[in-house]
């Protein structure tokens, strides 16, 4: 006979002995992937009340972007242009830290590129100070979301394999289990009554 | 206050007080920022004496055609007035502008020095005012050569920061602004300029240097700030050396006669932004007020002189930045903020 989760079975006592191992195996599997499961979604809520800084983000960014347009318009773009040829790269360091086997990426900025003269014009000084700040917090908040996203991801394929595991893969193989011992409590019935029935014919013989 | 003045002194002044009627008033300029339509717009530019150089649409749209067309009619006015002006007052004239010329040699530095193709400098397109600075500059085989610059304090200048191996662009920027208040010091000092015209050039000078001293400390440099020590205010030079942040600085400045009305301006304006927000309007606007004040005082001065030649420079520096406002979108009730003045000689 096949089973969905198990394919086809064999109804023999060394099958119904490896499935049983089987099942005790996957129900530490379920366990630790509920382990998992739960510390996933205890790291991501460590994580959610930071999701609102994403708007207070998109604020800043629209205040700084403003004032560069202040800055512009007051100073021109040669003055815009001198600052630019003051900054050097923004260097960006990224490396990942493991979470249940799970990769989260981490960044952060050991160097801002705009190094700020007392000549410039203070509106181009303060609006690129400004961008540099939010640009930083940008960066971090990109890290958090791509973790929020990878996290939620890992969240939702453990679940579905905790599901598997509990609602379909583990109830076939004990189903599996079932059949194999009831057929092969039929079989020992059948042989009971087939040696019981070979006696009585001896006997009367 | 009566000033015994050479006749050719006197007609210049006679001359800046008939120039004065063609300045554009303030609130003129100001309603500017609410005009809506580029043709309108144009058409009431045109009815000043900007009409000559804000001929096209594109005058008033595109950023190079609008600072080449608010700094001609300046360019103008300023060479006008040079060409009438006696020896000295001229002198002291050119080296108030020559501001204009260090920020030009600044660019063309910062040019060379920047191994960067894809930032273009340009440059402001103004008469110049220390006479052969910029020929010397393009002549000059090597152009990092201090020796082929004519002026004395700027030749000093560019030699420090090339003895200090002409990498610092931040350095050459201080040691050019050295410069700039060594030759505006140099022709103040001369006896035969009297009146007010003086006071106000000082002023302009001090709070031009204030405002690098605020911005020194700001941008966490203030130890930076011995290049301009003895040519800064003493007082507004140990406030801001001895000052942990700008805030401070200008709580302390603002304890000061002399500087008050600025830092007042310049408090609120900090609270709201955080930031040391536009110092330098802030700072040549009260300039312009004290030169204002101070012709209102002696109208038959130098100081009537210098008072139309700052104001002029304001209203090419307030059309610059209303049409460049515009070309950003900003909203006319910022512009308006920005080009604010407190007053105006009638």
């Amino acid at each position: 006979m096949a089973f969905r989760a198990v394919g086809r079975v064999a109804p023999t006592k060394g099958y119904l002995i490896k499935l049983r191992k089987t099942v005790a195996f996957l129900r530490v599997g379920a366990e630790t992937l509920e382990m998992k499961r739960d510390k996933l979604i205890k790291e991501l809520r460590s994580f959610l009340d930071r999701l609102k800084e994403r708007e207070e983000l998109e604020r800043e960014l629209l205040d700084a972007y403003a004032m560069i347009k202040v800055a512009y318009s007051t100073s021109g773009s040669g003055e815009m242009a001198k600052a630019a040829l003051l900054s050097d790269r923004v260097l960006v360091e990224t490396k990942t830290r493991s979470v249940m086997g799970l990769e989260i990426p981490e960044a952060k900025v050991p160097q801002l590129g705009f190094r700020p003269s007392p000549a410039l014009n203070s509106a181009v000084i303060s609006s690129l100070n400004r961008l540099q700040e939010t640009m930083n917090k940008l960066v971090q908040l990109t890290m958090l979301e791509a973790t929020l996203e990878k996290l939620a991801s890992e969240v939702a394929d453990t679940m579905r394999r905790v599901n598997t595991l509990k609602k379909v893969i583990i109830p076939g193989h004990e189903a599996a289990i079932k059949y194999i011992e009831e057929t092969l409590e039929g079989e020992s019935l059948e042989d009971f009554l087939r040696i019981k029935k070979y006696k009585d014919i001896k006997r009367g013989a | 206050m009566v000033l015994e003045l050479s006749t050719e002194k006197l007609y210049t002044i006679m001359r800046s007080h008939g120039l004065a009627l063609h300045l554009t008033p303030v609130e003129e300029i100001s309603s500017w920022a609410g005009v809506e339509d580029d043709g309108k717009l144009l058409e009431r530019i045109s009815m000043t004496d900007y009409g000559r150089h804000f001929e096209e649409l594109d005058d008033i749209l595109l950023e190079e055609r609008i600072v080449k067309s608010a700094y001609g009619l300046l360019g103008e006015r300023i060479d006008f007035i040079l060409s009438i002006l006696d020896e000295r007052t001229g002198e002291l004239v050119r080296a108030y502008f020559s501001k204009y010329d260090i920020e030009n040699l600044r660019r063309r530095f910062y040019a060379a020095k920047s191994e960067r193709e894809d930032v273009s400098l340009g440059l402001i397109p103004l008469l110049e005012f220390l006479p052969g600075l910029g020929r010397a500059y393009e002549a000059g085989a090597a152009p990092l050569e201090a020796q082929t610059l004519g002026m004395e304090y700027v030749e000093r200048a560019l030699k420090e920061w090339m003895k200090a191996g002409a990498e610092d662009l931040t350095s050459l920027d201080l040691l050019l602004e050295r410069s700039y208040a060594e030759i505006v010091r140099g022709c103040l000092r001369w006896p035969t300029l009297i009146g007010g015209a003086k006071d106000v050039i000082k002023a302009y000078l001090n709070a031009r240097l204030m405002g690098i001293g605020l911005k020194a400390l700001y941008c966490g440099q203030k130890e930076r700030l011995g290049v301009l020590e003895g040519l800064m205010d003493p007082k507004a030079y140990g406030i801001i050396v001895k000052s942990e942040s700008v805030s401070s600085a200008l709580d302390e400045l603002a304890k000061i006669g002399s500087y008050s009305r600025f830092a007042g301006e310049a408090i609120k304006t900090y609270e709201k932004v955080r930031e040391p927000w536009l110092l330098e309007y802030s700072l040549f606007k009260e300039a312009l007020e004290m030169a204002c004040e101070t012709a209102e005082r002696e109208p038959f001065s130098p100081a009537y002189l210098f008072w139309y030649l700052i104001r002029v420079e304001w209203e090419a520096r307030a059309i610059e930045i209303l049409l460049l406002s515009r070309r950003e979108g900003l909203s006319s009730e910022i512009v308006r903020g920005i080009l604010s003045l407190a007053s105006d000689l009638p």
